[in-house]
């Protein structure tokens, strides 16, 4: 349902004559002239319009009497709210239908009540010395009027939206407008809509006070974004998700899961039902950068996959870049998610809390000194273990999953253009099966960060970063008795200076550098009896480093370049031993020529990458662009792992003479296309990703704590191709996002020398994560601000796997299975349909105390997804093949959250 | 400590909500193919060849290989001599001779139709007697698709030796093999009862390859090899015969291999199967896939005895089980079982 306002504002003199006796049938055109003649607004749903026979004759000396007939001939009424707002409501109970289109998406509706800027003209500059040039720059600061603070990512949009910007941490702001009357729409999160009619004369300072909203906005108006910012951003393939509307999407235990979450948007996939780790375009899992405040994360799960790391209430927004990355981004293939995390409020406290059946979990924000230093913090404790209780298996009883999170921000507002802060996360997670196996592994990151604003146009940010992830795997049986151990420790420094020269200008320039301590992995007997030889694999050390630009570009007032270069520079750091091999792709014992010595704090390898990044938007009209990406990636360190799932013990590795780094060209063109005033976002993307030195396993690699780990891999190319359709909706009651993405994933493993070594005889096959169909279907139905309901459904094409195509015998082996080629057989397809339904906190903001309830089902049709085929079958019987269904039924469940403030 | 581990871990975890459904499956290979295996030793007992095809997979048909009986089969020493294995029908080609530990040997198949299937030359590598064996009791816990768990008894067979001669490191792969003792029991049957040895070919699909090189000082500690069910077969005496074959290194990672590939549980956790390379190639057809190994090592054997009654557990009575009223005919004639011998062999303990 579309609320169409007209917004008619008296800029030009009221003259009656233009309008005398005139007949209208158009309605279209009648709101029209009544803009440009009358100061008056009308309010309307074109639902209640639509198609509806028109006809009026106005009389000047009652318009709203003609108007009101009129409508009425159309079972239709007009509420005269004020002198210049009309409402067209419909017939009988005209108090409901007006509450009724109170409740529609119209921010400005809602604020009837509220409105106190409307029809205000202010002269912006010296009538007496009007600019010669058709556009004058209006620059100020758009501050918070109660708080008297900065509106920071407020919007400030010209009446026909060709011209916008937003205002920048310190709530400045500056606009390039044509010269004359315009209107402004001031918009800002929690804050009155303020439109203000001004006309403008010469360059002026025009500093804007927004109000507080008296209720709470629907969300889907007050985005976090312009509405048409998918037309105008200049890179393609970039998703953002509010978290608002993440935490309404169904999920598993209603554990609201950042992640996960992502896993709505086309061509991001996952390997199977709760396990960790993404596959963005057909990329590797290890292949994503995935950060928090720059702060990088190696395993963002929790029990082992089925949960993910951040805390939601922390969660400030969510960025995933799957097409052209930014030039101050690098190090991996595929895509970066970013996301941010709150800034403690500067003037009250908050609290929130949530209950749920795996993990209960509380944040809190607000000033130690007020609107001077805030903290946010929070944390999350699993209680999943009383569910294993309650099966009746003594080894499932005797097993433990426990997982905790902590994290926390302080931030020191040091003068009205400084900030500074240090940041501190720690995840934790302890897994017990039984009195056989128990695991943990361990991410630990601490930084500090300082930003000024140099002058209005020029930004300067510096971040420090520490961090670990370790891994431990502890055999408890006696035999075996024994622990695996392996982790990356890095310290990282980050610097950046962005200039916005104008609205549609800006630069980045940066540089960063961070040295990694890698653990590839180490085994020691755990008791005297253990059959285990202790592994001792000396640590890697190494320095990534890159120097970044980029520049965004109005080339003509419709083609907008974003031109990056990143130069990646890395090197090894002694003391390290590097075996040499007479072969480039692949490292058998026979072909080692002899051992490099790099001695202790000695620099070794060097790798350069020069990684040009361009994206341009060409747009065709307000409503549509087109977009162009080349994007070209080198990432250093690789994650080992020889199961399609990422699990514990996976273990990273960084690039050596033998295992070069691997490297991407990746090319996209997509087509961007919005309708009914940017309430349907449509685009259809192209992509195509050409990767050089992708690791493979041989057969029956043997990866854990392997000294000579090169000799158990095998290098190649590959390519990920595909297109992705998306449709959204997003305003009006329903809301909605479909994606359909066609992709693949391939490799390429061809051994010159040795072609038996080659996978599948050196033909392209399918990699673990190539889906070629994926369907997801999100559907909101938003009843009120109170109520939502919400569905998700995903389709895709089941995972490739290696399937048995034969038996044999040997001595007392019978039936061994022939494998196929690899990854030359799919799981059957995988479908789900999620469902939840939200209860919200009432419209009053003044309550302290608020509580919000999720109700849903995840796998309402109870699919038996394959997570995995079993093939059974002893020696000579026929081979049957069972599909494993982790999450094979309906998962009702129900989450409580809170918030104090 | 495997990934396997990590697997049973999140199975055991998540099986509360898993569900295991039967699909269709249907596979072929893209391939020609065969199978070829066979071992060669330094004991003088039957040395065999086996040469099968390999059929397709579907989930209507067994699985079996037709035996390919034209092929003429020879077994070639390093120093030249020329061993034939004649054809014994079903495929097998087998002959009794002993090779010896230090010498090397090759096979050399040859079919009417023009295929050559060829192996390099193996050495016999040298072997050393196994230390000990011990029998010991082990509760399985087995749980059942409802959620219950059922207790299993079982007995395992632990071993520990050195796998070195000297100070240089070997492969060693092994085979069990089980005899047990049965006495007749029927009350119309006047003593003298007979005593029945009858023979237990039960490791199938058991392989245990171990290398000294990657094992602490060369030493196989407390390593269970192999485990039974506890049931009547140990009322009397139970013998567990451990072979133990000393391999070279390309058969050791070929068996490795096979207990990798026997291990898979074709879940996401595992690693991606692979094709095993066999050490025999078609000299006629690049592209024909052979799967099998001719395994060449010398055995060395090691027997212990085991009864419910020193493993102080229940002993448990064949002949009281009943069928109606016949009782089982193996009660007053032992010689049906399979395997059975009447003959008390020499190594048997009082």
């Amino acid at each position: 349902m579309n609320l169409k306002l007209v917004t008619i504002l008296g800029l030009l003199t009221i003259s009656c004559h233009g309008l005398a006796q005139k007949q209208f049938s158009d309605w279209n055109a009648f709101t029209d002239q009544l803009r440009k003649e009358y100061n008056i607004k009308i309010y309307f749903d074109t639902k209640d319009l639509y198609n509806k026979p028109f006809n009026i004759r106005l009389d000047q000396n009652n318009i709203s009497n003609s108007v009101k007939e009129a409508l009425q001939r159309i079972d239709l009424d007009l509420l005269v709210y004020n002198e210049s707002q009309w409402v067209v409501v419909r017939s009988g109970d005209l108090e409901k239908s007006f509450q009724h289109l109170l409740n529609l998406e119209s921010i400005e509706l809602q604020k009837l009540n509220t409105l106190r800027n409307v029809s205000r003209i202010k002269n912006l500059g010296d009538p007496d010395k009007v600019s010669t040039e058709p556009l004058v720059k209006i620059s100020g600061q758009i501050i918070e009027e109660n708080s008297n603070l900065a509106a920071i990512g407020a919007t400030i949009e010209t009446d026909d939206k060709n011209i916008a910007t937003a205002t920048d941490a310190t709530g400045h702001y500056e606009l390039m407008v044509p010269k004359g009357k315009n209107q402004f729409t001031i918009r800002s999160v929690g804050m009155n809509t303020q439109v203000i009619d001004v006309v403008v004369y010469a360059p002026a300072v025009f500093n804007i006070k927004l109000l507080d909203d008296a209720i709470n906005l629907s969300e889907v108006v007050v985005k976090e974004r312009a509405s048409d910012e998918n037309i105008k951003k200049v890179m393609g393939g970039v998703d953002q998700l509010a978290i608002k509307e993440i935490k309404r999407l169904p999920a598993f235990m209603g554990e609201t899961d950042v992640i996960k979450s992502l896993l709505t948007l086309p061509g991001v996939r996952s390997a199977g039902e709760g396990v960790g780790g993404l596959n963005v375009r057909g990329g590797n899992a290890d292949q994503n950068l995935i950060l928090q405040d720059n702060i990088l994360f190696f395993n963002p799960t929790h029990a082992l996959g089925f949960f993910s790391l951040f805390q939601p209430d922390l969660v400030e927004n969510v960025r995933l870049y799957k097409g052209n990355m930014p030039a101050k981004y690098g190090g991996r293939l595929a895509s970066v998610l970013q996301t941010n995390s709150v800034t403690g409020d500067r003037t009250s406290w908050k609290i929130n809390g949530g209950i749920g059946a795996v993990s209960s979990k509380i944040a809190f924000q607000g000033p130690i000194i007020k609107d001077r230093l805030t903290i946010a913090a929070g944390g999350r404790l699993s209680t999943i273990n009383w569910l294993l209780q309650q099966v009746q298996v003594p080894d499932v009883q005797n097993s433990k999953v426990n997982f905790y999170d902590v994290q926390g921000k302080l931030h020191y507002w040091i003068t009205k253009n400084s900030t500074a802060g240090i940041q501190f996360y720690n995840a934790d997670d302890k897994l017990k099966l039984a009195d056989e196996v128990e695991f943990g592994y361990k991410t630990l990151a601490a930084s500090a960060y300082f930003q000024t604003l140099l002058s209005r146009d020029k930004n300067f940010n510096i971040r420090v970063i520490s961090g670990n992830y370790n891994s431990v795997l502890d055999d408890l049986l006696p035999v075996n008795a024994s622990l695996f151990k392996t982790g990356v420790d890095y310290l990282a420094i980050k610097s950046d200076l962005t200039i916005q020269s104008s609205e549609k200008m800006s630069f980045n320039l940066g540089v960063e550098a961070t040295r990694y301590t890698v653990n590839p992995g180490n085994v020691s007997p755990s008791n005297a009896a253990s059959d285990i030889k202790p592994t001792i694999i000396p640590l890697d050390h190494a320095l990534e480093a890159g120097l970044f630009g980029e520049v965004q570009l109005p080339i003509t007032p419709s083609l907008t370049l974003n031109a990056g270069l990143r130069a990646s520079a890395y090197s090894l750091i002694g003391p390290a031993t590097l075996r040499q091999y007479s072969t480039e792709d692949h490292f058998p014992e026979k072909n080692l020529t002899g051992v490099k010595i790099i001695n202790k704090n000695s620099f070794d390898e060097f790798f350069i990458g020069i990684e040009p990044r361009l994206s341009a938007n060409y747009e065709l009209n307000p409503s549509s662009s087109i977009k162009l990406s080349i994007n070209r990636n080198y990432q250093y360190l690789n994650q080992i792992s020889n199961t399609v799932a990422a699990t514990p013990i996976d273990f990273w590795k960084l690039s050596d003479n033998n295992i070069q780094p691997q490297s991407s060209w990746a090319y996209s063109v997509g087509l961007y296309k919005n309708f009914q005033n940017n309430a349907w976002e449509t685009s259809f993307e192209i992509y195509y990703r050409d990767i050089k030195n992708t690791v493979e396993y041989k057969d029956f690699a043997d990866l854990l704590a392997n000294e000579h780990i090169e000799s158990e891999l095998l290098l190649g190319i590959g390519k990920n191709y595909g297109a992705e359709l998306s449709v959204k909706k997003t305003i009006g009651k329903f809301t909605n996002r479909l994606g359909y993405t066609y992709g693949r994933s391939l490799k390429q493993i061809y051994i010159d020398d040795a072609p038996a070594l080659s996978i599948n005889q050196g033909a392209w096959y399918s990699s673990n994560y190539d889906k070629p169909h994926e369907l997801n279907i999100l559907i909101n139905y938003n009843a009120s601000q109170r109520y939502s309901f919400n569905l998700n459904y995903n389709y895709s094409t089941g995972r490739p796997i290696t399937a048995p195509n034969g038996k044999y015998d040997d001595w007392n082996v019978f039936g061994a299975p022939i494998y196929s080629n690899r990854n030359n057989y799919r799981l059957p397809d995988y479908q789900r349909l999620d469902l939840s339904f939200n209860i919200f906190p009432g419209y009053r903001k003044d309550r302290r105390m608020k509580g919000s309830w999720t109700l849903g089902v995840y796998n309402a049709l109870a699919n038996k997804n394959a997570y995995s085929v079993n093939f059974r079958g002893q020696s000579v019987s026929k081979l049957r093949a069972y599909k494993l269904s982790v999450l094979g039924t309906v998962f009702p469940f129900i989450t409580y959250n809170f918030q104090i403030q | 400590m495997t990934i396997f581990k990590i697997l049973l871990s999140v199975l055991m975890c998540s099986c509360i909500f898993s569900c295991v459904t039967e699909i269709p499956y249907e596979n072929q290979s893209e391939v020609k193919r065969i199978n070829i295996s066979g071992q060669f030793t330094n004991v003088l007992e039957k040395q065999e060849v086996i040469i099968k095809t390999i059929p397709g997979l579907s989930s209507d048909e067994p699985v079996v290989g037709d035996p390919i009986s034209d092929a003429v089969v020879t077994v070639i020493s390093s120093d030249g001599e020329q061993i034939a294995f004649p054809h014994n029908g079903n495929g097998s080609y087998s002959k009794i001779i002993s090779g010896t530990a230090g010498k090397s040997y090759k096979l050399m198949i040859s079919r009417p139709n023009g295929s050559k299937y060829e192996t390099p030359f193996i050495e016999m590598k040298g072997n050393a007697t196994i230390d000990s064996l011990r029998v010991v009791p082990f509760l399985e816990n087995i749980i059942n698709t409802n959620g219950s768990v059922t207790k299993n008894q079982q007995v395992q067979v632990i071993l520990n030796t050195k796998l070195h001669n000297g100070t240089v490191p070997f492969n060693a792969l092994y085979r069990i093999t089980g005899e047990y003792e049965f006495q007749e029991d029927d009350i119309r049957i006047a003593p003298p009862l007979r005593i029945c040895y009858i023979k237990q070919e039960f490791d199938v699909g058991n392989v245990v390859a171990l290398s000294g090189a990657l094992l602490p000082d060369s030493r196989v500690t407390e390593k269970n090899i192999f485990k039974v069910n506890h049931d009547y077969r140990f009322l009397y005496q139970f013998g567990f015969q451990i072979d133990q074959y000393a391999i070279d290194q390309n058969a050791f990672e070929y068996w490795n291999q096979v207990q990798k590939l026997t291990n898979i549980k074709s879940s996401i956790f595992d690693p991606p199967p692979g094709v095993l390379k066999s050490n025999i190639e078609s000299k006629t057809d690049v592209f024909e896939q052979v799967f099998g190994y001719f395994t060449v090592g010398s055995k060395v054997t090691k027997r212990v005895f085991t009864s419910s009654v020193k493993l102080k557990l229940g002993g448990q009575f064949f002949c009281n089980i009943t069928f109606g009223a016949r009782r089982r005919p193996e009660c007053i004639d032992c010689r049906l079982f399979q395997g059975s011998s009447t003959v008390r062999p020499s190594y048997w303990p009082f």
